[in-house]
């Protein structure tokens, strides 16, 4: 429970009581758990106090009421959260920003204010792979442990407000926490209890403060509230310019339509085409090694142990029993590296085994669950299959049935492990990602690179061996081409989603087209020829010196296309995001400051390494 | 509802484990919130809070207040050993207090005994308790007896003090935040509340929730202030006085002004009228860029009310005829009668936590409690209290600081001491400054920050305690004196300025005549003293009652006001020889650096709320400088589109003075031809700022300068130019 | 965190010199060493398992070995590294982690073992 409470507090500060429907607009009980229920009368264990607090209120959903009118940016409510968590500077849970628009002086700048809006349907929560999120039935509050968590990051992406904030140095991830420990006393929230302009109130959710008419669910800047029913409400009604401008990085304005509701629209802000290859490279890398090999090595293994059953008999255990084995090693090594590169990812990647928490709601458990399982299966298949000196003890029957169960649950685990993987990047905040087109990605990935691999490896044994009858490739040719054209069909089908969806893929799709302009048509013209080349292999028996050139060729092309291909993925995500200030929430500003030297400055507030 | 979890995971909150509250007034700006500082078990102030039932600011705080308690140990750059150097070339030596003291004092003597009393000048500030302005006023005019002492509060009040001079006979705002209340009209000229004094802003807008009244801002840029306004005059730069008299003369036109209190309390008016009648609407809105109707409007506003109010700050008092402006408001004023009743006041909004002090006490130009040095009778008395020789004190007040430091640059003034204050970052035309500094023979800077800039040409630096590392008192604004309790020692072996003016009396032989009272509440007892009858009456408090009351405004007499007095002038009755207040006709004068073609854009100067002043203090507390790192300006996107200049790139900017790179922040609240650079980085906007003096108060003109503004082609080298201009 | 079998107050809690002599009298009795040695194998044994669970599969590289003529066998160790450095890393953090947050600066009492090897927290 708070212990500062202020001698002779101040009307302002204390929580009204106040009447309130029964359901909020969705149709959802503003109560949160009805009289009787098992999670009444609890204590919120605050810190170790087992106190209970004695709000009437304490079972309603509540969220904050912001007067975007009134907002003057003045920054209090942020220093008052900042100095009650006692957050260092590079981190906050409540940020001010702002859209502008009109010519002068008929200038309007509409400054907001966002913390955390403690949705109803709250994206984080079922996102976490650790099970760091609850809802609690006080207050409604969405509340987050740091110390569950660990920092792989997700949260912050599917958020559509960047409620939670990622701290790289402590490799967790925090958030607003509704000031829950001042609500059991009466009080609001610090940030309310701080604002100088009247624009930040607090109450239970759908009640309107005093003086204020509005129970609007959305302004200019602000995302779809269809995504996650956020508890939060808006007064605007000061008539505003037509278009509305970002100062931050983020190519995106708002645009008012036809209902006088604003839309996001790409801001075109700068035209030339160019390679942006130092951009490529982000924070999410280590995510480019993973999926790719994670996609490689699937493909490899489900080719090597079905491709017998349908006459692609490449290497085998029978025909090559020292190639077999090592290469299998191989391909768990491989598959190693990328793991460790992806645990590494993570903010604490020695509390990796928490990623099993959320199977229930999470894409990224299941994801990890499914390359978990693909991974054991694996390594038990190699074992089998690879070490079979180990299982002499063990009768015929039961090794064969073993080696039939464990191929095929690696095969079944790593298909359904993939889906999974693309299910992770499904999230409405991001509508670069948000399309069915990334199936087309990772499977396509997995049927061109796995089997480029096993060719490549079959190619250098039959020269070495100088075996001449290349036809086994014929196969693996079509197979890689047919992995490449459901990845291009995909590409084609999401560049025309991005142009009509929103104004965060248009402006995605605009950076893809000028930005990063010329490394994505590199991308696009070496997968048609490395697709129509591989064709051409499929169905033309080439003379052993051209096939060899042509194979060799299509291999640089796919893998330099996969790299720049799965980077473009990361890098083009432009995220709704909440409108940011100049310097503070400004990617631009953040990414200049390292580069020049001012981040340099502890006391710049931005962190030096983001990687 | 989706919960995921029955069983809840235990909640952390951050708990700084306060264990003890201390009460003090804010050191930064002059709105004086009541603060509380939070102190742990061992002893550390770990967290800041308003105090909730202090009248001023009702428990709020802006976003400096609530992270002043990292002024103490986690601000980097303070002064810890008093440093020693033969030349400002050489390497700072570390030293012993007795060393710095003897040897500032044998400089000073040897520069008097060498060139003359008034050789060696004394620059203080607007930021030390009242009782340390007391006491160096003491020391300076009774003790080291220089006539070159002044303030930093040149830069930022004295257009107001002297136009309260011209006009009331005295200074001394009228008002208080209260008559927000009672307002049926408020002006606010060139004053930007929400950045500048965000907690006056929510006073006033606290009383507009309830019952709205019309706001009317002037400024040239639309901040948030005017977008809240009900009206915003987008005034062309430098034309303030136009407006003020053309506002006259259509209420004098119209019959809207009081003639029974224009009789009964003023005088003057002939003159007054028939300079006003030059101003009509229409010549005056060709000048003043507002056109005839909204003049008319806005004078018919104001007349009409039943009382009325004006606020101002710096868009009045830095520009080259900030006295007549400020005198100009009080015209306004005095003709409709609305002043010395609730609601109705020319309120000036001071700058500094502690001007009012200087202002009071400090002796900078006159004497102390008001008293002048032009006057034989305020000699004596200040002389035979404090045990001097009456003939010791000059007859006339001496140079401002703006004139100190030209006389510098001549060479008649040859020592200077400056007391928490940074000239090298806050006077205009940096590069003169750096000449001017160089002449001097010998330099000692007074301060809390070892890195504060100005020290680049110190030859001793003594290090300071800073805020509530002492005690003693602030008057704010609204003329509410508050206290500061002590919350915890000085940093390492910095002392408080109190200690050090004491000290340094001591080096002196006529010092150690006079009694120098070692503990603030002492010299506290001395202000009651010479206070007892006078305007600025402290006789009825103590440190007791004031901490109790939260802040009691003066006049406080224990037989006729024991409570403390909301406002002046109620009885009508003015500080001057006939008891009347002055009419004073105002001429308008176009001396600005206008733009030319040369120098195409107006330069506008001002504020951001995260940062005070030189960000001596705020440039190292990151939680707020994070918010504004490093310079930008504000720049309209129809200006920089012809000039292909970006959105977030480095622009170079020039004046006839010299040359600056700022971050360009493209944004429709400016005018095509005027950008606005806020003013607290080093080597950035002063630069190229004129500072045209004030011919009365010697205010510069920080708001009016012409610029050329180019772009910058190797964007990474301005980066790294940037970069390496200031160390904070 | 409050649980019977660490006892919840850590040594740095405690202000009085008096509570931290009693408190120290007991933490470096021979009783508590020895359970803090217990504590320590504990945590290694609970990492070091969820560890091999997840990594097995990369611990066969070394057997690949088996299949390589006479000459490479001592490439056996060679291919047990990766592993090793692997667990290594990750592992070390979380047993110093775990052991300073819960073991160092606690007195352990009965039924330590229990809360070491199931509870939440760890």
């Amino acid at each position: 429970m708070f212990k500062y409470q202020r001698p002779n507090e101040q009307s302002y500060a204390f929580l009204p009581l106040v009447n309130h429907p029964e359901k909020n607009r969705y149709g959802d009980s503003i109560e949160t758990v009805p009289e009787g229920h098992e999670l009444r009368g609890k204590s919120l264990n605050i810190n170790n106090d087992d106190g209970i607090g004695d709000n009437a209120n304490r079972y309603k959903q509540h969220g904050f009421y912001f007067t975007a009118d009134n907002c003057i940016s003045c920054h209090a409510c942020e220093a008052a959260c900042s100095e009650k968590n006692d957050l260092p500077s590079h981190i906050a849970f409540r940020s001010v920003g702002y859209v502008e628009g009109g010519s002068y002086p008929a200038y309007s700048r509409l400054n907001i204010s966002m913390a955390c809006n403690h949705c109803d349907d709250p994206v984080c929560l079922k996102g976490c792979p650790t099970r760091a999120y609850t809802k609690f039935a006080e207050y409604g509050a969405v509340l987050q442990d740091p110390d569950i968590c660990f920092g792989c990051g997700y949260c912050t992406w599917v958020c559509p407000y960047n409620a939670p904030q990622l701290d790289q140095e402590a490799g967790q991830v925090e958030k607003c926490n509704m000031c829950v420990d001042r609500l059991e006393v009466g009080l609001k929230p610090a940030c309310v209890s701080a604002c100088l302009a009247g624009a930040l109130d607090f109450g239970v959710i759908e009640t309107t403060p005093e003086n204020r008419t509005q129970l609007e669910t959305t302004i200019p800047g602000f995302p779809n509230s269809d995504i996650t029913h956020p508890n939060i409400r808006f007064q605007q009604t000061k008539s505003l310019p037509n278009e509305m401008k970002r100062t931050d990085s983020m190519p995106i304005r708002y645009e008012k339509d036809l209902q006088g509701e604003y839309q996001s629209k790409v801001d075109e802000k700068s035209q030339a085409m160019q390679w942006s290859f130092k951009k490529l490279s982000t924070r999410e890398n280590p995510l480019v090694v993973f999926t790719l090999i994670s996609q490689l090595v699937i493909g490899a293994f489900i080719l090597l142990f079905i491709g017998p059953k349908i006459g692609i008999a490449t290497i085998t255990a029978t025909s090559n029993p020292i190639v077999w084995p090592l290469f299998l090693f191989a391909l768990i090594s491989v598959q190693t590296l990328a793991l460790v590169l992806s645990t590494m990812h993570l903010g604490k990647p020695h509390r990796f085994y928490r990623a099993f928490n959320n199977l229930k709601y999470s894409p990224v458990s299941r994801e990890v669950a499914g390359i978990a399982v693909f991974y054991n299966f694996l390594g038990a298949y190699t074992c089998l299959t690879g070490l079979p000196v180990l299982f002499t003890w063990l009768p015929d029957a039961v090794l064969s049935t073993l080696v039939v169960v464990t191929g095929w649950g690696a095969t079944l685990s790593g298909l359904a492990a993939l889906y999974f993987m693309h299910a992770i990047y499904r999230i409405p905040a991001r509508p670069y990602w948000n399309h069915w087109s990334v199936l087309n990605a990772f499977y396509g990935s997995m049927l061109s690179l796995g089997p480029l691999l096993i060719g490549s490896l079959y190619f250098l044994m039959a020269m070495l061996v100088g075996e001449n009858n290349l036809q086994v490739l014929n196969n693996i040719a079509l197979i890689i081409a047919i992995g490449i054209t459901i990845e291009l069909l995909g590409l084609y089908a999401h560049a025309r989603y991005l142009k009509h969806h929103s104004g965060e893929s248009q402006a995605s799709h605009y950076q893809q087209i000028t930005q990063f302009g010329k490394t994505y048509w590199l991308r696009n013209i070496l997968l048609s020829l490395s697709a129509i080349s591989m064709f051409a292999m499929s169905v033309i028996n080439f003379e052993i010196n051209l096939a060899l050139i042509a194979w060799w060729a299509g291999c640089i092309m796919i893998i330099i296309a996969a790299v720049l291909g799965r980077s473009l993925f990361y890098a083009l995500v432009i995220p709704t995001t909440m409108p940011g200030a100049f310097f503070w929430k400004n990617k631009g500003f953040e990414e200049h400051a390292r580069e020049s030297g001012l981040a340099s400055r502890t006391d710049a507030g931005v962190l030096i390494n983001a990687h | 509802m989706l919960f995921g979890r029955k069983n809840k995971n235990p909640i952390k909150i951050a708990d700084k484990g306060v264990v003890e509250w201390k009460y003090a007034t804010c050191g930064y700006c002059s709105t004086g919130c009541s603060i509380e500082v939070g102190i742990d078990k061992k002893g550390e102030a770990v967290a800041s809070r308003g105090v909730a039932d202090a009248d001023v600011n009702r428990g709020k705080l802006c976003i400096k207040g609530i992270y002043e308690h990292e002024l103490f140990r986690k601000t980097r750059g303070r002064g810890n050993k008093p440093l020693i150097r033969e030349n400002r070339w050489d390497e700072f030596q570390e030293t012993n207090w007795d060393t710095a003291l003897s040897k500032t004092a044998d400089e000073i003597k040897r520069i008097q005994q060498q060139y003359g009393r008034d050789a060696f000048s004394i620059v203080s500030t607007g930021q030390i308790m009242t009782e340390e302005f007391y006491t160096l006023g003491k020391l300076a005019r009774g003790v080291i007896g220089t006539n070159n002492y002044d303030g930093n509060t040149t830069l930022c009040m004295s257009s107001a003090v002297s136009g309260y001079k011209r006009s009331f006979g005295s200074d001394g705002p009228p008002g208080c935040y209260e008559d927000f209340e009672h307002t049926e009209c408020l002006l606010a000229f060139g004053s930007n509340l929400p950045e500048q004094h965000p907690i006056i802003y929510w006073r006033l807008m606290d009383v507009r929730e309830k019952h709205n009244f019309p706001l009317i801002v002037i400024d040239p840029r639309v901040t948030m202030f005017a977008q809240q306004a009900d009206m915003h005059l987008a005034i062309n730069p430098g034309t303030d006085l136009v407006l003020l008299n053309a506002l006259a003369h259509v209420i004098l036109a119209e019959k809207l002004h009081k003639p029974e209190y224009i009789e009964a309390y003023t005088q003057g008016y002939q003159e007054f009228a028939e300079l006003v009648a030059q101003y009509d609407p229409v010549t005056a809105s060709k000048i003043c860029g507002i056109d005839e109707d909204t003049i008319r409007n806005v004078a018919r506003v104001f007349a009409k009310a039943g009382a009325a109010m004006s606020i101002w700050t710096m868009g009045i008092n830095q520009s080259t005829h900030g006295s007549d402006g400020v005198a100009a408001i009080n015209n306004l004023h005095l003709i409709t009668g609305n002043l010395g009743k609730p609601g109705a006041a020319s309120l000036s909004i001071t700058g500094q936590c502690n001007a009012m002090g200087t202002r009071e006490w400090s002796s900078c130009s006159g004497l102390p409690g008001y008293r002048s040095l032009e006057n034989e009778q305020d000699r004596k008395e200040i002389s035979e209290f404090w045990g001097v020789d009456p003939e010791f004190f000059p007859k006339e007040r001496g140079m401002f600081m703006t004139d100190i430091l030209p006389a510098i640059e001549t060479g008649e003034v040859k020592g200077l001491w400056l007391i928490a204050t940074n000239p090298m970052t806050s006077m205009a035309n940096t590069a003169r400054i750096r000449k001017t500094l160089e002449k001097l023979e010998f330099l000692v800077v007074q301060d809390a920050y070892q890195d504060v800039e100005t020290n680049q040409y110190s030859h001793v630096f003594l290090p300071a305690a800073i805020w509530a590392e002492k005690e003693g008192c602030f008057t704010n604004t609204e003329r509410r004196v508050n206290i500061i309790r002590n919350v915890c020692e000085p940093y390492g072996e910095s002392k408080t300025d109190l200690w050090i003016f004491n000290q340094m009396a001591k080096q002196f032989e006529r010092g150690q005549n006079v009694i120098f009272p070692e503990s603030a509440e002492g010299v506290f007892e001395e202000l009651k003293t010479l206070s007892k009858g006078r305007m600025l009456d402290y006789s009825g408090m103590s440190y007791e009652k004031i901490e109790q009351s939260r802040g009691i405004q003066w006049p406080c007499n224990e037989e006729q006001s024991p409570q403390g007095t909301q406002r002046l002038y109620t009885d009508g009755v003015f500080q001057t020889a006939s008891g009347k207040a002055n009419l004073l006709a105002l001429p308008f004068i176009d001396n600005n650096e206008r733009p030319d073609k040369d120098y195409p854009f107006w330069l506008n100067t001002g504020r951001v709320v995260e940062h005070f002043h030189t960000r001596t203090r705020t440039g190292k507390v990151a939680n707020g400088n994070k918010f504004s790192p490093t310079p930008y300006m504000e720049m309209n996107p129809d200006a920089a589109a012809e000039l292909n200049i970006q959105h977030g790139t480095y622009a170079r900017l020039s004046s006839r003075r010299g040359d600056a790179i700022v971050m360009v922040q493209l944004t429709q609240r400016v005018a095509k031809d005027t950008v606005f650079v806020p003013f607290h980085f080093h080597e950035c906007v002063n630069r190229l700022a004129l500072g045209l003096l004030d011919p009365h108060s010697r205010q510069p003109a920080y708001k009016q300068s012409a610029v050329h503004i180019e772009r910058i082609e190797n964007q990474q080298d301005a980066a790294q130019k940037n970069a390496m201009a200031r160390s904070y | 965190m409050r649980t019977p079998y660490i006892s919840s107050k850590k040594l740095s809690d405690i202000d009085s010199e008096l509570e931290k002599a009693v408190f120290l009298a007991s933490y470096y009795s021979k009783k508590q060493k020895i359970r803090r040695k217990l504590a320590a194998v504990i945590l290694l044994f609970k990492h070091g398992l969820r560890g091999l669970l997840f990594s097995w599969p990369l611990y066969l590289l070394p057997f690949s070995v088996l299949a390589m003529p006479e000459q490479f066998k001592y490439l056996f160790i060679l291919f047990l590294s990766p592993g090793l450095y692997v667990s290594f890393i990750i592992l070390k953090k979380g047993i110093l982690e775990d052991y300073s947050n819960f073991v160092a600066g606690h007195l352990l009492n009965d039924g330590y073992q229990h809360m070491l090897l199931f509870a939440k927290q760890l």
